[in-house]
């Protein structure tokens, strides 16, 4: 199902996630990936730090990072000249092919923009298209902390289940005005986003610039024909909604995906800004309330990513915000995710260890197997709509 | 067949589980992980293997049934009309007596599949607002009804937070309520 972005005329893509996708293609055919050494790892910082104007550049302790399974990631110390004492840095480096394709050059000019207002990793360095590291890749200060409690552990994949137990009622209130502060933030006004396009306000722009963009991936990564995947697609351009006021959205804020300390309960640092873009702010709270990224807690209430209750998330949002939440905006945008959840996984993490083309094939997989939960999502908030399909 | 096929990925996890793991260095965390992700994976495949035909058997009878049904659904403009023609001949050359692997009958699914969503796409750009509506309702029906089958088939992946909603895999293999083929015979 090979085809180029750039023959798809009239469509709205932010330029340059179109060029991140046809480089995936390219990238796709270089494979089977293997996963990096440490002493690969080294090398090839070394060499980055070098072409930097860095001297006198000592790299140790790089040690792989578990979990990510999109990205490989590893921790290391430098050392180099201008340091007074070695520090601690991660990289992230994209493998040939993941469950989903993104763009460090736009994930650095993010955190750059946002450092100082917001709790992010400070950036090192960033090299776009893997010319020194041999793959694209982005280097942040290294922030300590736990993604879910240490009493958890191993309990769960990429975050997905985990329970806060006491932490919950510590992080919830953090977790909230976060949300609403990142919802509210200006400062993209004057900031150096140069990769990312702003939706037209009072527009259908900010949900068509998502629906073509994934289903562009859909096309690409199509390993064979799912109805409901096809039917959405018509679905969502059909009931595409006018977003009034596009703001910064992370697109992946959830249980797994910021870092807090133990005992004290204080985020430090939200993580994972890949699919962060401008939107509707519906767009991050219907990917907040998906079902696969909260638990069941032991009265048998659902909680929101192992938080809170959906009701009292919605209504506490609100009442920080000032915002309206329309409810059949909201349903449009879980969706919309659960679309593009069900395209990760029954498509690029498919395809992606069909082809033998990430560090975690077995992990790919295996979230690939959750596709139909996200199926079952989208069926079950199309039939709330049904009385206005026709 | 001996030694056959339950015994042997019992063998590998036992290995697995009881040789390699333990000799997994506590400081190579990734490793440990790849290695719980192999158990995981082959503890799902001894509960898999021996209904996989069967398993994909449902799934064509399944799309089969969706195909048939919005293609005598089908009304409107040259592009509805078009795909649904497509899957009229398609469904004329469907072989009598299906395949006997897993692989082949995914095949056959794959390309009624292929035909189903033609005819989706053109619904939306010319098919009467009937057909549309009768559409939406027809794949809808069929996902439920294959997407409780592959949650159920699944469910060890401990990814699904409604999985206690879920049938054991004999029963969604063996039961008319999991079949989209049955209930479009019924009515």
């Amino acid at each position: 199902m090979d085809m180029k972005i750039s023959e798809i005329s009239n469509t709205l893509i932010e330029p340059r996630m179109a060029y991140i996708l046809e480089r995936k293609l390219r990238r796709s055919k270089l494979g089977p990936y293997k996963p990096k050494t440490a002493a690969e790892i080294e090398q090839s910082l070394k060499q980055l730090f070098e072409a930097e104007g860095m001297s006198e550049i000592a790299i140790s302790g790089v040690k792989r990072m578990t979990g990510g399974a999109s990205k490989e990631q590893f921790l290391f110390q430098l050392q180099h000249s201008g340091l007074a004492a070695p520090q601690g840095y991660v990289l992230r480096m994209d493998p040939l092919e993941g469950i989903v394709e993104t763009c460090r050059l736009r994930e650095a000019e993010l955190l750059q923009a946002l450092a100082g207002s917001f709790p992010v990793p400070e950036i090192l360095t960033v090299d776009a298209e893997g010319d020194l590291l041999g793959s694209p890749g982005l280097i942040t200060g290294f922030v300590s902390g736990v993604t879910k409690p240490t009493s958890q552990e191993g309990q769960s994949v990429s975050g997905i289940g985990s329970s806060y137990g006491h932490y919950a009622e510590l992080i919830a209130p953090q977790f909230l005005n976060i949300l609403v502060k990142l919802h509210s933030w200006q400062g993209w006004v004057n900031a150096a986003l140069p990769n990312y396009v702003i939706p037209r306000a009072n527009s259908t722009e900010a949900a068509l610039y998502q629906v073509n963009l994934w289903a562009e991936t859909w096309q690409q990564d199509c390993v064979e024909p799912v109805p409901m995947v096809t039917l959405t697609e018509q679905w969502l351009r059909e009931n595409a909604p006018i977003c009034k006021e596009p703001c910064l959205v992370h697109c992946d804020y959830r249980v797994g995906n910021f870092m807090f300390e133990e005992p004290s309960g204080a985020i430090t640092t939200i993580l994972d800004w890949e699919l962060a873009h401008f939107g509707d702010f519906h767009e991050d709270l219907a990917w907040i309330l998906q079902k696969l990224f909260g638990t069941w807690n032991a009265q048998g209430e659902f909680l929101v990513c192992g938080l809170m209750e959906r009701e009292k998330f919605i209504s506490e949002y609100q009442c920080l915000s000032g915002r309206e939440i329309k409810p059949n905006v909201l349903r449009y945008y879980e969706v919309l995710n659960a679309w593009k959840c069900a395209i990760m996984d029954l498509s690029s993490a498919i395809i992606a260890g069909q082809r033998a083309n990430n560090h975690q094939d077995l992990l790919i997989t295996w979230l690939g197997s959750a596709g139909a939960v996200f199926l079952d999502q989208i069926e079950m908030l199309i039939r709330e709509e049904l009385p206005n399909v026709a | 067949m001996l030694p056959d096929i339950s015994n042997r990925i019992n063998n590998l996890s036992k290995a697995l589980e009881t040789v390699i793991m333990p000799a997994i260095p506590t400081d190579n965390s990734f490793a440990a992980e790849q290695a719980a992700l192999m158990l995981g994976h082959l503890k799902m495949l001894d509960q898999q293997w021996d209904f996989a035909y069967l398993y994909e058997k449902g799934s064509f009878d399944n799309m089969l049934a969706l195909a048939t049904r919005i293609q005598q659904l089908a009304m409107g403009g040259t592009e509805s009309k078009g795909a649904a023609a497509q899957i009229g001949a398609l469904l004329a050359s469907l072989p009598e007596i299906l395949p006997l692997t897993v692989n082949t009958v995914n095949d056959l699914t794959k390309s009624l599949g292929a035909a189903v969503d033609k005819l989706i796409a053109a619904a939306y750009k010319d098919g009467s607002a009937e057909f549309k509506v009768a559409m939406l309702n027809s794949v809808l029906d069929y996902n439920h009804i294959q997407c409780t089958r592959e949650r159920t088939w699944f469910k060890a992946n401990n990814l699904d937070p409604d999985v206690r909603d879920l049938p054991s895999m004999d029963e969604m293999l063996s039961s008319e309520k999991f079949s989209y083929f049955a209930a479009c015979d019924a009515s």
